[in-house]
């Protein structure tokens, strides 16, 4: 067992915030299902090859589009299906994606989290995938032109979930916290694990002042 | 495969440093440590808050091939100097944290990490906006 | 640089577990692609066409030749399919001598101009040339067909051959240098390695003071203008100064376009044409424009009406439980209903918010100092008081790293009778205390 600062006898004087970035960024956190259980990964990806390697991860921002898109990712690395993963932020990585998909290999899948960034180019990257015979796997949280592999969709239960998932919170947040988070958020469950964040720190902050 | 267990005592069980001040800590492994391919001591201090992690080692040491298998790597110690800065700090969206890393690689590229942390200094945790006026 | 997304080294509960090395070597592969398609584009750039327009300019030699013939060439290209769409180009039949006086016969180009796809275009070049006359030539020594009748350097040829081939070039080799260092290799190694270039600093440049604080900001650009009274004058924190200047180049390159939009309609409503989406555009750009020069203007006339804040201080860096003198002086002219200065700690951590990048900003500690009501400033009689400061025993130092930073500074905020009220920042540098844990 390694050990994580939470459960060891650590000698801090506040409590570790569980909502802090190094703990709730996509690929730290399993992808969850609407009923808040983890998403069977194997069968999504089997889903994605009946596909004929051409998919879109869609819903709205803070869905969880790019935490399914890191575990397919984490899930060919072990089965050694070679990935090209891009992230676009910027018009410099709309041309690295079209550099990086027309120098793919032919079994290689192309996954890029920001679909919607890529804008005008899209048509121009899926056509180098085809040509290249590569598959691609996006997100976006605007429809695309490509199958829908998974709408991505958030509820409270998936919120609940997620804040199950990391290290402990000591009972400083309660549910309705998360509900009030989520409400705040419309839905968002980045944004809510960040209003979260911020509840944890005033909380623990203000339990030391009054003891 | 089940993960091995790594404890860590340090010299003082207050875990509390002053900067400049020489710290050591006893690790020991137990459970399942065959196939290990090397292993990283490492003193550093890590971000941690709303911002991305950021990391800055003071100290590291790999241990790997013939040096590993002249070494008994079940336990060790780790001592080091401790730099001037930064302080350990506990902000409202960036905190800084020191620890002593213990990472172990395994044949076929799986690794496995411990972490335990200790405070360089004594500053005390920043208060809530509004809070800390005086 | 952009960076190759790492989705490897999931955490799973309480530890971090992965293997690198099948991510680290798709990434290399990527990046010896680029590295390669710059080396074999710029080879076949610099074959292609460098090589050869130099060769021109240094190598051909000078010659007289007399035009025998002429012709125009006419080339079909069908794009889109079905539609064909011809165009020509003029070339001449040249009669020259060569070396060993040899006389010689070759067909030219009139320039290294591509096809005209309008042949009265090419037709009247070609006309200019009069079968019998003579004219300058230069060929080729070792092949004696090829013959120009005009030299010169194309710039965007060579600004072509050495931009992209030379980015893919650069791209693609510190990528896979990076890879390479950092193969298989743990973030904390990966960080050590980072950390090597301070080692190669010359020691000179070095400030002993700042050395022995690793992640301690330097404060060479705090202590490098001495203060009329104190020590040192502080320099501003200027996020506005910089936000005046992108409003300002905006409304300029705007504008520039308006004008050139402008220009383009007038003349064609002096010849007698007129471009409906031309002028459907230029309505909607104007009043952007308009705009931009306005809110440019207006943001001018507010962040230089109110007189200039100085801050000088009596030393630098500071030290938590120290004491030091603070000079306030606030240049301008009119009444200010209150001027006061704060000392603030602020956090600053980034962040990526899905595909954005974030930086939030929160100030977690803010001790009003001293407050004035009522000050009546001239242009000849600045507004200047001494107020002292003690930077709080315990305090947090100083800190920057990639996304976090906590920073110290000092506020003067502003409440003019005729403007809207201000805040300028002065950055300060607070150093680590060094007492026991």
């Amino acid at each position: 067992m390694s050990s994580r600062p939470a459960e060891e006898k650590v000698i801090t004087r506040l409590p570790f915030n569980p909502f802090a970035t190094r703990y709730i960024r996509a690929g730290r956190i399993e992808p969850l299902n609407e009923n808040g259980v983890p998403c069977n990964i194997e069968e999504i990806f089997e889903r994605f090859q009946s596909l004929s390697r051409y998919a879109a991860i869609e819903g709205p921002h803070g869905s969880g589009k790019s935490t399914l898109l890191a575990a397919i990712v984490e899930h060919c690395k072990q089965e050694k299906i070679f990935t090209k993963a891009f992230v676009i932020r910027s018009f410099g990585d709309v041309l690295q994606l079209i550099y990086g998909t027309a120098f793919a290999s032919r079994k290689a899948i192309v996954c890029v989290d920001g679909w919607e960034r890529v804008g005008y180019f899209s048509g121009v990257v899926m056509a180098i995938a085809r040509f290249r015979r590569c598959g691609l796997l996006v997100t976006s949280h605007k429809t695309t032109r490509l199958s829908q592999l998974m709408q991505c969709r958030s509820n409270q239960q998936i919120l609940n979930a997620v804040v199950g998932c990391l290290p402990s919170h000591g009972g400083i947040i309660q549910e309705d916290d998360c509900e009030d988070a989520f409400r705040k958020s419309s839905g968002n469950l980045r944004e809510a694990l960040l209003d979260l964040y911020d509840r944890f720190e005033r909380r623990i902050r203000t339990a030391k002042a009054d003891a | 495969m089940s993960d091995p267990t790594i404890t860590v005592v340090f010299d003082q069980p207050s875990r509390e440093y002053a900067p400049r001040m020489p710290m050591s800590a006893h690790y020991a492994m137990t459970g399942v440590i065959e196939n290990l391919r090397a292993v990283e001591q490492s003193v550093l201090w890590y971000t941690e808050g709303k911002g991305e992690e950021d990391l800055g080692v003071h100290f590291f040491q790999r241990l790997a091939g013939s040096e590993l298998l002249k070494t008994d790597v079940s336990h060790g110690v780790v001592t080091v100097v401790l730099p001037a800065s930064p302080l350990s700090y506990e902000g409202l969206i960036v905190k800084i944290r020191w620890c002593v890393r213990v990472r172990l690689f395994f044949a076929g590229g799986r690794d496995f990490v411990s972490e335990h942390v200790f405070d360089v200094g004594h500053v005390p945790p920043a208060r809530l906006p509004g809070e800390g006026r005086t | 640089m952009v960076r190759f997304p790492k989705f490897y080294g999931k955490k799973r509960g309480h530890r971090r577990t992965g293997s690198a090395l099948w991510g680290s070597f798709g990434e290399g592969i990527f990046y010896a692609m680029f590295f390669v398609t710059g080396i074999v584009f710029g080879a076949l750039l610099l074959s292609g066409v460098a090589v050869p327009e130099w060769r021109i300019n240094h190598e051909f030699i000078i010659s007289e030749g007399v035009v025998l013939e002429k012709r125009l060439d006419r080339r079909s290209r069908e794009d889109p399919p079905g539609t064909f769409t011809q165009s020509w180009q003029p070339q001449v039949r040249l009669a020259f001598d060569v070396a060993g006086g040899i006389r010689h016969e070759s067909w030219t180009l009139l320039s290294q101009s591509q096809y005209l796809e309008d042949e009265n275009a090419a037709q009247s070049k070609l006309d200019a040339f009069l079968i019998g006359s003579r004219l300058p030539c230069w060929y080729d020594p070792e092949n004696s067909d090829s013959v120009v009748l005009v030299r010169g350097y194309h710039w965007w040829m060579w600004l072509l051959t050495l931009l992209l081939p030379g980015a893919l070039v650069i791209l693609g080799g510190s990528g896979l240098v990076r890879v390479v260092t950092t193969l298989g290799k743990s973030e904390e190694r990966r960080a050590l390695q980072r950390s090597f270039p301070d080692i190669l600093e010359p020691i000179e440049d070095i400030d002993d003071r700042s050395t022995h604080y690793p992640s301690v900001p330097t404060c060479d650009d705090l202590v490098n203008s001495p203060g009329t009274i104190l020590r040192y004058r502080l320099p501003i924190e200027s996020r506005d100064n910089w936000s005046l200047t992108g409003l300002g180049v905006f409304a300029v390159l705007w504008n520039a376009v308006v004008i050139v939009l402008a220009i383009n309609a007038g003349f064609d409503l002096a010849s007698g044409r007129s471009d409906p989406i031309l002028f459907a555009l230029l309505l909607p750009f104007f009043v952007i424009g308009l705009f931009g020069v306005v809110f440019f203007l207006r943001s001018f006339v507010l962040a230089t009406a109110v007189g200039p804040t100085h801050i000088e201080i009596s030393d630098h860096p500071l030290r938590p439980g120290g004491t030091y003198d603070v000079l306030v002086s606030q240049g301008g002219s009119g009444t200010l209903r209150s001027i006061s200065v704060q000392l603030e700690l602020e956090e600053r951590a980034t962040y990526l918010q899905g595909t954005d990048v974030r930086t939030e900003h929160l100030v977690v500690r803010s001790q009003p100092l001293k407050r004035w009501d009522d000050v009546r400033i001239l242009p000849t009689n600045r507004f200047e008081s001494t107020i002292r400061i003690e930077i709080p025993q315990e305090s947090m130092h100083s800190f920057v790293s990639e996304h976090n930073s906590v920073h110290w500074k000092l506020v003067v905020s502003g409440d003019p009778e005729r403007w809207r009220p201000f805040s300028r920042s002065f950055s300060l540098v607070v150093f680590p205390d060094e007492g026991k844990a």
